[in-house]
């Protein structure tokens, strides 16, 4: 119970720092982007392990425009949602696509192995790839990024279910945190500002 | 917050619309022969019979999302059609292609979405219960074979009063989201 109403004031802090951050936030012209400096408290490099048990770190994806999503592979519903959504992104933006990289970082490494990963997250786009860590290294990631997680035991032979913050995050090709969408209303916007930033540079 | 309630209003108002012009619909379907019945005593109790052995639950657009080979789970959408004049609850399902199926729903608090079983899904009077993505759906795990696209997975829907109905769901890519009503 303690958890439950701790969790609450958590993720209520968070959303209203958040949206009282968009409220005064100047935007970049020509896209629903806010300027590099509106983010500086967010985001930051961080290495985890990838496909065949190496580190991958975000700086491994300079010059190139990084999708970042939250997610678990035991999720039947919400997570393969945003992945085919990306893909159709990636379809969308035909060759620019080859600029653009989708990680998916799983909240549940109990579950997700990087093998497992490695079988999962191509499935939807051969260029996605999974990372997962310690339960230390994702939370301290989840942190920066303003993602929340809570693992959650119930009447279900799954055991347990992670609860998540459904969000795409936004990096720009210096590794900059450029912004948050939400997975299922926010595509078209999310489009387009990947488009700006691949025609602008950064 | 205010806004998100408003929208919460507006939608749940559009929403009921869209409920009861679906209901209009099928009560048009069903108005006719039962005021014959009233007129004709015989009519009544053929009409009765009849009732009683007929499905009061109709089912549409069953799909199956194709998930990695790897995946553990997958999910199944339907909708759920009462065309009787009695509520009706969805209370378990079974599958020849996975273990356990499970009725899950979806809500999101705070930002967070949240994944969580129920014991039944209701299905009222004369309306349409949707299980889609993003809420009520079924949670199948333990799965017996890959799902392919094209392929085509038995279910058995076990109802409070319509007893036992049979749905044969095809395996779709997951469809995309992102043209849909905004309700959030």
């Amino acid at each position: 119970m303690i958890h439950k109403v701790l969790f609450l004031l958590v993720s209520v802090a968070v959303t209203s720092i958040i949206s009282a951050q968009e409220i005064e936030g100047s935007e970049v012209t020509g896209a629903n982007l806010k300027k590099p400096e509106f983010y500086e408290n967010f985001g930051g490099d961080f290495s985890l392990t990838g496909p065949e048990g190496k580190t991958v770190s975000l700086e491994d994806f300079r010059n190139k425009v990084v999708l970042i999503y939250f997610g678990y592979t035991f999720c039947p519903d919400v997570c393969p949602i945003t992945l085919s959504n990306l893909k159709l992104i990636m379809l969308d933006l035909g060759e620019k696509a080859e600029d653009v990289q989708v990680i998916f970082i799983s909240i549940d490494p109990e579950r997700d192995t990087y093998e497992k990963l490695k079988d999962y997250v191509p499935y939807f786009h051969p260029t996605f790839i999974g990372l997962t860590g310690s339960e230390a290294d994702i939370a301290a990631v989840a942190k920066k990024y303003q993602t929340i997680y809570l693992k959650q035991k119930v009447e279900s032979e799954a055991g347990y279910l992670m609860a998540h913050t459904d969000v795409v995050i936004l990096v720009d090709q210096n590794g900059r945190y450029r912004g948050r969408y939400k997975s299922k209303y926010d595509l078209d916007k999310l489009t387009t500002d990947i488009r700006w930033l691949l025609e602008s540079g950064s | 917050m205010k806004s998100k309630t408003i929208i919460l209003i507006i939608s749940s108002c559009v929403i009921t619309f869209f409920l009861s012009g679906c209901q209009k619909n099928m009560h048009h379907m069903h108005e006719a022969p039962a005021a014959e019945a009233v007129k004709d005593p015989v009519a009544e109790v053929v009409m009765k019979h009849s009732e009683h052995n007929e499905k009061k639950i109709m089912i549409h657009n069953p799909w199956v999302r194709a998930v990695p080979p790897v995946s553990e789970t997958s999910a199944a959408y339907m909708m759920l059609m009462n065309h009787g004049d009695k509520d009706d609850q969805l209370l378990s399902v079974k599958s020849s292609n996975a273990k356990v199926v499970e009725i899950h729903n979806v809500k999101k608090e705070n930002g967070v979405m949240k994944m969580f079983p129920v014991k039944f899904v209701e299905i009222p009077a004369g309306k349409t219960q949707e299980l889609k993505p993003g809420g009520y759906h079924l949670m199948l795990m333990k799965l017996s074979k890959t799902l392919k696209v094209g392929e085509e997975i038995e279910f058995m829907l076990h109802f409070k009063h319509s007893g036992m109905v049979k749905v044969i769901a095809p395996v779709k890519e997951g469809m995309p989201m992102k043209h849909e009503m905004k309700h959030d």
